[in-house]
């Protein structure tokens, strides 16, 4: 069977995923870049003898790219080296994307420009001649809409004619003096390029263009051509842009559109009370659900596992599994979630019973709000204030995805521009953002003490987050990175992608996640059953006791928060805690010190030194909040 | 190393534009000019924001501007936008 490889590339927020989906359906492999994180979607269809792999990588808006998602988005065209790439682009604001149609031609594969959303492009009065778009681009145009379904299947056969013919797509000429550096250069580097050679006009391109990548080669270039680069770069971009404009005046009429703001959008960009409120309406979204799905979706399941599961599970284990060690490991010693911690029943119950349920509801939320075009506001809006921190306002995205898990978020900060925005939103993710498996044990524990407590929690976090960002962003170098972002038309978000995008988070869990959890409990039973953690809690004594006034076991509390915090925070339930107690143990085991996979992934994304600095930063804040704490709560 | 973080101008003569920052609400003007280094150039083109196109600008706060381009909106925050010479 014939196998083709089909990328799509486009643009953040064109449409791409819905492409996607309505070609390959709603189940599809979601796989991290080889060396990377970036997730990278593929579908697989099969029409007669061939095998169509389409892969849809992070959205771009340049072929030259300005951060580690665009720059993997273009690693997977060179690197797999696919055998046509589909430029999603949008029919309402065809200009602004006809410049990445001509770097892409630069590759010189088969290319075929779709233009989504063609039927609010109809609505809006913007008339395309296709016929004429193809004649002066040289390729196949489709018209289409994911919503509607119009031009998937048109595509398709495009493609399948395509490979028949297997005619290649040109690049686009420019004039002769930028022309000749770019051969020189090509001349130059050629030969170091290895399986890139294909590409090496493309490749020299982006060295005139300053493509940090490949600055590597410029050695390879003589000096009296590097003199000239400054200033072919600045031609090259002018040029495509003088191409564009002409190809656009051709092809597209287009009726002056008056685009307005929604008074909600005014609000948003005020300086200080639209962040706030920006942020607050995101949170109410996620949280009034939360207490919904908290009241009907989680007492449904609960009742599943006290009446089915738990019952069935201990008899089961009692009747096979006669050693009384194993089966405490596997069971706990006496019935109820907290009383005793088993793998099998308080394990199953905080994974399936607990986490998962919540966190798909979470993720179908955000799924919504970033299809809807909500998400890149709340940033606009936040920039004034994430600025402050030393941040872009783009920076609050990952920090909004950490509070699903600080694995996410800190892999998420890829699409960040800068250097310093990024080691700080993680480390505010790390530090002062519970991820959302700890925040539903969190309503659960302080919960049974009050609303007040919770929200007290979430206060401490916010001035702690606060004075901790102003810190770190005094003590990490570098610039505060700008904001440049396209704030798309909002939409009505489409369900089966919002549906794709949660099942391939919840899988990332179930693979990352839960295997942790399970391990954290079977160390913290171990440790307990064989007195391990007696010896710890003494240890631990003069600090758990006389400087936060917890009650010794806490320390085991807080060791296992290492290892996973929700398990942490579950066991606290055990405990007999007061009201402030429970409050100073979540606060400490918050912020103290992070998970071991966010430990990890900090590690590999960032320097150890600059781990070491957040380690240190998040024990010095934790116990200056605590000791505070314990001086305000309990005398 | 190659000359990529020179500032770039676009055009010699822009005696009668001034900078989008000073840009007011709800005035359409043109791109004459783009002040910066090469890769916030790169990134200002990439999104649609070039000499010779028309730009709408919706808000001019404290830190960010919103502007309309070819019928999407684009937040750019001050400093970029200072660099974004335009004229009426």
């Amino acid at each position: 069977m014939r196998e083709i490889k089909v990328v799509l590339f486009g643009h953040p927020n064109v449409g791409k995923s819905s492409i996607f989906t309505s070609m390959t359906g709603l189940f599809v492999e979601v796989s991290n870049y080889p060396g990377t994180t970036v997730e990278i979607y593929r579908g697989y269809i099969k029409r007669g003898d061939t095998r169509f792999i389409v892969i849809d990588v992070p959205g771009a808006f340049s072929i030259v790219p300005s951060t580690t998602a665009e720059d993997i988005a273009r690693r997977v065209i060179l690197e797999e080296q696919p055998d046509i790439i589909i430029h999603i682009a949008d029919a309402t604001s065809i200009r602004r994307h006809l410049y990445l149609t001509v770097e892409l031609l630069d590759f010189g594969i088969p290319l075929i420009l779709v233009l989504n959303q063609i039927d609010r492009a109809r609505e809006l009065g913007i008339e395309i001649d296709r016929e004429k778009l193809e004649r002066e681009l040289n390729i196949p145009v489709i018209l289409a809409s994911a919503i509607t379904g119009e031009g998937i299947e048109d595509l398709m056969e495009k493609i399948s004619e395509i490979i028949k013919t297997e005619k290649t797509a040109t690049y686009v000429r420019l004039s002769g003096s930028v022309e000749s550096t770019i051969r020189d250069v090509q001349h130059s580097i050629e030969g170091h390029l290895n399986n890139y050679r294909r590409f090496s006009r493309a490749i020299a391109s982006w060295i005139i263009l300053g493509d940090e990548k490949y600055q590597h080669l410029s050695r390879y270039i003589p000096e009296k051509i590097k003199n000239k680069l400054g200033e072919t770069a600045k031609t090259i971009m002018l040029e495509r842009i003088k191409y564009v404009d002409r190809i656009y005046k051709k092809c597209i009429k287009s009726q002056q559109m008056e685009v307005k703001l929604r008074r909600m959008e005014y609000v948003m960009m005020k300086p200080l009370y639209g962040t706030f409120f920006a942020v607050g309406i995101t949170f109410l979204i996620i949280w009034g659900v939360l207490a919904i799905i908290h009241e009907i979706g989680h007492r449904i399941p609960s009742i599943f596992y006290y009446n089915y599961y738990d019952p069935y599970v201990r008899a089961l284990i009692n009747s096979i599994i006669k050693n009384e060690f194993i089966r405490n490991i596997l069971i706990g010693e006496k019935p109820g979630i907290y009383s005793s911690l088993g793998i099998l029943t308080t394990g199953v119950f905080f994974v399936f019973f607990m986490i998962l349920p919540t966190m798909f509801v979470i993720y179908i939320i955000m799924g919504i709000l970033e299809d809807l075009g909500f998400i890149p506001r709340v940033v606009a809006s936040c920039h004034n204030c994430m600025r402050h921190l030393g941040m872009s306002g783009d920076a609050i995205i990952p920090i909004i995805t950490g509070t699903g898990c600080s694995i996410v978020g800190i892999l998420s900060s890829r699409t960040l521009r800068s250097e310093k925005s990024r080691v700080l939103s993680s480390f505010i993710q790390v530090f002062g953002v519970p991820c959302i498996a700890q925040q539903i044990m969190i309503w659960a524990l302080l919960g049974k003490y009050g609303a007040f407590y919770v929200f007290m929690l979430y206060l401490i976090l916010v001035i702690s987050i606060s004075f901790a960002g102003l810190l770190a962003s005094h003590l990490i170098p570098g610039d505060t990175a700008f904001l440049l972002i396209e704030l798309p038309a909002w939409r009505k978000p489409k369900m089966n992608n919002v549906l794709k995008k949660a099942i391939a988070r919840m899988k990332s869990f179930l693979i990352n996640g839960v295997p942790l959890v399970f391990l954290g409990i079977l160390v913290l039973n171990i440790m307990y059953y064989t007195g391990t953690a007696l010896i710890i809690a003494k240890f631990f004594e003069p600090i758990i006791s006389g400087l936060f006034g917890l009650p010794s076991e806490t320390a085991l509390a807080l060791i296992i928060s290492i290892l996973r915090k929700d398990v942490a925070v579950g066991i606290l339930g055990g405990y007999r805690l007061t009201a402030s107690q429970a409050l100073i143990a979540v606060t400490l085991i918050t912020l103290y010190f992070p998970c071991i996979g966010s430990l990890l992934i900090f590690l590999s994304e960032f320097r150890p030194k600059r781990t070491a600095l957040i380690i240190l930063l998040m024990l010095g804040f934790s116990t200056i909040i605590g000791l505070l704490l314990r001086v305000i709560l309990i005398h | 190393m190659l000359e990529n973080d020179i500032g770039i101008h676009t055009h010699g003569d822009v005696g009668s534009g001034h900078s989008l920052v000073d840009a007011r609400e709800n005035r359409e003007v043109t791109v004459l000019d783009l002040v910066c280094d090469l890769s916030v150039f790169r990134s200002l083109i990439s999104i649609g924001i070039s000499p010779g196109r028309k730009i709408r600008i919706l808000i001019n706060r404290k830190k960010v501007v919103l502007v309309v381009v070819d019928n999407s909106i684009i937040a750019l925050s001050k400093d970029i936008a200072s660099g974004v010479i335009v004229g009426e």
